[in-house]
């Protein structure tokens, strides 16, 4: 990756001087340690890491690290508000669809499962925000997580709704909440059909067990085999697919951040693969990699111990 | 004579049977029905629509700029005027045909890789394995994302890049179904009775993944709707003026707020139709291949 980067075909050195010399843009090459080797700058490159440092963003000329720490919690708070949403209603929808299967109400969950792949998040975003904003005025603008004339809450988690409610302050979770809601309902369309056919087709798998045969040759009323036998057991297959689940979400939070303008990770690399933005490009990606990567592995660890079955 | 009725009489049953069974997928796979349609409906606009709609989508027409959908411009004017109708229509036509390379090269390299890797195994399979497993950690968009913004945006890069996230996909399907059919009776007769390699490859493991390849071909073209869409609304994909539905619906984006929807609803609408019809393809293909599903 870092040397995909280096070969951006843009020159950050132009963006940067502005009308440039021949001086002037050995002076800048100099100062980024552009003009020594590639496999130099990598080694230099790996041994920053290590410590931490993530290198300096020339778009916003300050350390990417702390661009990062800055964004990273409007991201995490659309994120949870997304997922919780798309669970809420992925969950019992699918279970719902997986109950009847093939019957109208299958087929018509089935439908939507497959309308909510197919809409494009970004193109969900602007027809949100012309109905609620332009048309019925109950949006605000989509520009950032807080009206300009709303206060912030002292920086406690970095999460606006988390923090106005812990300084008690009413009037900043309400507008804090008022500008998630249309970029949560958008990041949430987007999940919710996956979390929606999931439980499907593994709701279907769980109640073909003989187990379950079992339970209703016994008598159990079907309801209650449902919500807790069948339920128990497919929520283990669900729980394992989350990190695919993740890779949507990352997808999903460059362009619904794009549309909403929300000042988060995905907007900074909107900005920075835009702008040509060496290291912050790097950073993200090196960022998304490793938590997609750490959710996978999470994953699997709690797979092996929800269920027994696997366990070697 | 008699044997001649006879086998009409036949040939008749035999279709009648056959429009029965067609009749009963289409009852037991309504997706499968829905998808068949639209994507007759999108080949129509894609081959037909450019020679209906004569207006040039580039002709800009400053006197119509920003009118909203008329009897001469059934869609609108975009901000400079131009027949979104008509750069509809093209970029339908534009994306669908990007969109079948994506899925050609995707499926087909991905498939022929997994092949390969499959029935020679040993070291060259491993090595390609964990290869696969790098390109599978970074989630698929992203990937394309960045090496589009690496590799500058053009038709060919997307492709590339597409093609690169999306294949490992099928590399690793088509690679476990060949191990396990690598081991079955008639591979083993083949090998037996002195059949070459590269024709145990074409005429038994080939025939045997078709199913397979068809059922992702569809899912990838479903994924690469959006994508290449969600790349150009990015700026990243194709760009403006070309009529892209993607870049269509960026381009509209700033007069949503402001009350022009007309913009970017359309290129959107198509988009979403588009990406139906290949879910709803792929979904059916996978559930009819998938004998969990069948019934």
């Amino acid at each position: 990756m870092f040397f995909l980067t280096h070969f951006l075909p843009g020159n950050p050195i132009l963006v940067r001087a502005g009308v440039a010399t021949a001086e002037s843009v050995e002076l800048i090459e100099r100062q980024l340690g552009l003009d020594r080797p590639l496999s130099e700058q990598y080694f230099e490159y790996m041994r920053n890491l290590a410590r931490g440092d993530l290198g300096k963003s020339w778009v916003t000329n300050r350390p990417v690290r702390d661009d990062l720490r800055d964004r990273l919690p409007a991201s995490i708070e659309l994120a949870v508000y997304g997922t919780a949403l798309s669970l809420l209603l992925g969950l019992p929808l699918g279970m719902l669809a997986a109950v009847k299967q093939d019957t109208l109400i299958d087929h018509v969950a089935r439908l939507i499962g497959a309308l909510g792949v197919s809409t494009p998040a970004f193109w969900l975003g602007l027809v949100l925000l012309y109905v609620f904003f332009f048309l019925l005025k109950w949006a605000p603008a989509p520009w950032g997580r807080l009206s300009v004339a709303v206060a912030e809450p002292p920086l406690v988690t970095g999460l606006l709704t988390l923090d106005s409610l812990l300084a008690g302050n009413r009037e900043a979770f309400a507008n804090a909440l008022g500008h998630l809601a249309l970029p949560s309902i958008t990041l949430a369309a987007v999940e919710l059909p996956v979390v929606m056919r999931l439980t499907r087709a593994t709701m279907i798998d769980v109640l073909q067990q003989d187990y379950i045969t079992t339970a209703r040759a016994l008598g159990i009323p079907y309801r209650r085999i449902v919500l807790t036998d069948a339920l128990q057991n497919s929520m283990i297959s669900i729980l394992t697919v989350t990190g695919l689940i993740f890779a949507f979400l990352i997808a999903g939070s460059v362009l619904v951040e794009r549309v909403f303008s929300w000042p988060g990770v995905g907007l900074y690399a909107y900005r920075a693969l835009t702008n040509n933005d060496f290291a912050a490009i790097q950073a993200f990606i090196i960022v998304t990699t490793l938590t997609y990567i750490l959710v996978n592995w999470v994953t699997d660890i709690l797979y092996g111990v929800v269920d027994p079955r696997i366990r070697t | 004579m008699v044997i001649e009725t006879h086998r009409s009489a036949t040939s008749k049953r035999m279709r009648a049977t056959r429009l029965r069974s067609a009749s009963r997928s289409a009852r037991q796979y309504p997706g499968l029905l829905l998808g068949s349609i639209l994507l007759a409906l999108i080949l129509l606009v894609a081959i037909a629509g450019p020679l209906i709609i004569r207006s040039n989508p580039l002709d800009t027409m400053p006197r119509h700029a920003r009118a909203g959908p008329s009897a001469e411009f059934p869609f609108g004017n975009d901000a400079s005027g131009r027949d979104i109708l008509s750069r509809v229509v093209h970029a339908v036509r534009l994306d669908l045909a990007v969109v079948c390379v994506v899925a050609l090269v995707a499926t087909t390299g991905g498939a022929l890789i997994g092949l390969l890797s499959g029935y020679v195994g040993g070291l060259a399979d491993q090595i390609l394995m964990r290869f696969v497993d790098i390109l599978m950690a970074f989630p698929g968009f992203l990937l394309a994302l960045t090496v589009t913004a690496v590799l500058g945006n053009n038709v060919k890069t997307i492709v590339f890049a597409l093609g690169v996230a999306y294949s490992p996909v099928i590399i690793r399907v088509v690679r476990a179904q060949v191990l396990s059919l690598r081991e079955a009776p008639f591979i083993e007769a083949a090998r037996a009775i002195g059949t070459p390699t590269w024709e145990i490859i074409v005429f038994h493991l080939l025939p045997n993944t078709w199913s397979i390849v068809l059922a992702h071909a569809a899912l990838f073209s479903a994924w690469a709707v959006l994508d290449i869409a969600g790349l150009s609304f990015l700026g990243l994909g194709i760009k403006p003026p070309t009529p892209e539905l993607g870049a269509m619906t960026a381009e509209g984006a700033e007069h949503m707020v402001s009350g022009r929807w007309w913009m970017s609803v359309f290129p959107g609408i198509f988009i979403m139709l588009m990406a139906l019809t290949f879910t709803l393809l792929g979904d059916s293909l996978r559930d009819m291949l998938d004998p969990r599903y069948r019934k």
